[in-house]
């Protein structure tokens, strides 16, 4: 098989930058094969890495989503708030809930008076 | 020297920016493909872009009043363009003499309005292009160096429809869009600046002799293995199909019916790039190193899209020029891919010898990848006939695929 030199060294230097181990295992008989990556890398792929257009823009997002310090400030307040309006409607509907339960008193009681 | 020649193509390039608004990667395109022999250049647009004006501010750049323009439109003298019969030699001497067309002769060629042209000035242009040399009353003249330039609006109607083997003599195919609000008073300043006359305000920049140091001069300028696998491998995964689409009747997206590769990029290519893409970007590749120092694999992407929109057709085109963009970025991530799988690195460890445990991972990443599969086969079948491997264990039986490399399918009566 005739094979060019320049594509041999192609695959050595892909092979070079990306490279595998193989080593033997302990039982003398099979072989492992691993590698790792050196740096993190992001794949290009399709989807917003703005958190802004995933909450506004309803976009989908990708794998890597960037956030900047003043949106994340922005956030933990609107959380915070959040937070408050969720106890304030909490015992809000506590309280509706005691003069829902008083009114079907009243109800019932008014009803069993006209009846007897 | 060479930083002298750089210069003046860098001054041929501002001169035409000077005069041509916006389409600044177009002109970089039709600059950097001028520098390798026998150039020619594709210029599509719509009406009234200014592709006539861009092709003839680049001839004129480069070779003064040393041009003939032939028009698709008015060019109806069937044979004209290629030369005539001396017709006073024929009478008084009864010799067939031909006197050859200003076309032939010119170092600078424009075809306006290509798909206009009528087949028979085609067919003369084709074999021009192919082999350097023209044809007319049985006689043959060699055509020197030159280049050509032509330009078509793909929406026109036309009389001939152009077969894809002469579109694809064409190095590179550029797409010139219309002007925004902003750079149409860039345009009227523009045209006032140069008394309504971009063309003749046009200096010739580079003299023949120059262009042609520096078509030698790129011409002996090396690529590393890399940047020439990245080429062989963007082209390549344009071609590659293991149901062999370039010899079938039946064509994608139909081919593709219940193919194991039906959402790869081949699966969106119904006509693949010819070879002649490889050599395409391998000359632009090269001119671009020589021009700017460097040349990296985000540049050759970026020429990809020159070289490939009028050699394919894909499955569904909406805008040949977005759909390709698209396909390259599936390609790019393919490469990363290629890389996570430590592909090449596989590959490269099994054509040293058979390795069984490395042969296992590589048939994974064959199932996964077309290109990556084909050049396993070819080793499995060295394998085969080294008796490494039993017929039928390879991956091209177990999986059904009749991928053609070599020659055709001489695959399947393998030599004991």
């Amino acid at each position: 098989m005739n094979v060019s030199e320049k594509y041999k060294s192609f695959l050595e230097i892909e092979a070079k930058k990306a490279p595998f181990e193989k080593r033997r295992l302990e039982n003398g008989k099979s072989f492992l094969i691993s590698w790792w990556d050196k740096t993190d890398t992001v794949m290009v792929e399709k989807g917003s890495s703005d958190i802004m257009n995933l909450i506004y823009f309803g976009n989908d997002p990708s794998k890597t989503v960037v956030i900047d310090q003043r949106v994340a400030r922005m956030i933990r307040d609107r959380l915070h708030d959040l937070e408050e309006e969720n106890l304030r409607l909490y015992s809000q509907l506590r309280r509706m809930k005691i003069v829902l339960c008083g009114l079907t008193a009243a109800v019932l009681i008014t009803v069993f008076l006209a009846l007897i | 020297m060479m930083q002298y020649l750089r210069n003046k193509v860098m001054e041929l390039e501002r001169e035409i920016a000077n005069r041509f608004v916006a389409n600044r990667e177009a002109i970089r395109a039709l600059v950097l493909n001028q520098l390798h022999p026998r150039s020619a250049s594709l210029i599509r647009a719509p009406r009234g872009v200014g592709k006539s004006t861009l092709m003839l501010l680049l001839l004129k750049g480069i070779t003064g009043d040393d041009f003939v323009v032939v028009s698709g439109a008015s060019e109806v003298k069937r044979g004209e363009v290629v030369g005539r019969l001396h017709i006073p030699s024929l009478e008084k001497e009864g010799v067939e003499r031909v006197l050859w067309a200003a076309f032939v002769k010119s170092r600078g060629k424009g075809i306006d309005e290509l798909n206009r042209l009528n087949p028979y000035t085609t067919a003369n242009i084709h074999h021009l292009m192919q082999f350097g040399e023209v044809w007319a009353y049985g006689q043959k003249s060699k055509v020197d160096d030159y280049i050509l330039i032509a330009n078509e609006n793909p929406s026109d109607a036309t009389s001939f429809i152009h077969p894809p083997p002469f579109y694809d003599r064409f190095d590179i195919c550029v797409f010139l869009r219309t002007l925004t609000l902003s750079e149409k008073f860039q345009l009227q300043e523009m045209l006032e600046k140069y008394d309504w006359n971009l063309v003749e305000s046009m200096p010739q920049i580079l003299s023949f002799d120059e262009l042609q140091e520096i078509r030698m001069e790129v011409a002996a300028t090396e690529l590393d293995a890399e940047l020439t696998g990245y080429i062989n491998l963007i082209v390549r995964d344009f071609q590659s199909c293991v149901r062999d689409k370039e010899s079938s009747e039946i064509k994608p997206p139909t081919l593709c019916e219940g193919c194991h590769f039906i959402r790869e990029v081949c699966g969106m290519i119904k006509e693949p790039v010819s070879e002649r893409a490889t050599v395409a970007l391998i000359n632009l590749a090269k001119a671009f190193k020589w021009f700017y120092g460097k040349c990296d694999i985000d540049d050759l992407f970026q020429m990809a899209l020159w070289v490939f929109p009028h050699r394919l057709s894909l499955i569904r085109t909406r805008n040949i020029l977005v759909d390709l963009q698209n396909l390259l970025e599936r390609e790019r991530a393919k490469m990363e891919n290629r890389r996570i799988r430590r592909q090449w690195a596989l590959l490269n460890e099994i054509m040293k010898g058979f390795d069984p445990s490395i042969y296992r991972l590589a048939r994974e990443a064959a199932v996964e990848d077309v290109v990556f599969a084909e050049e396993l086969m070819k080793i499995e079948d060295k394998w085969i006939n080294e008796g490494l491997l039993k017929q039928g264990e390879d991956i091209a039986t177990q999986m059904g695929w009749r991928v053609r490399y070599g020659s055709y399918n001489y695959g399947q009566w393998r030599l004991k």
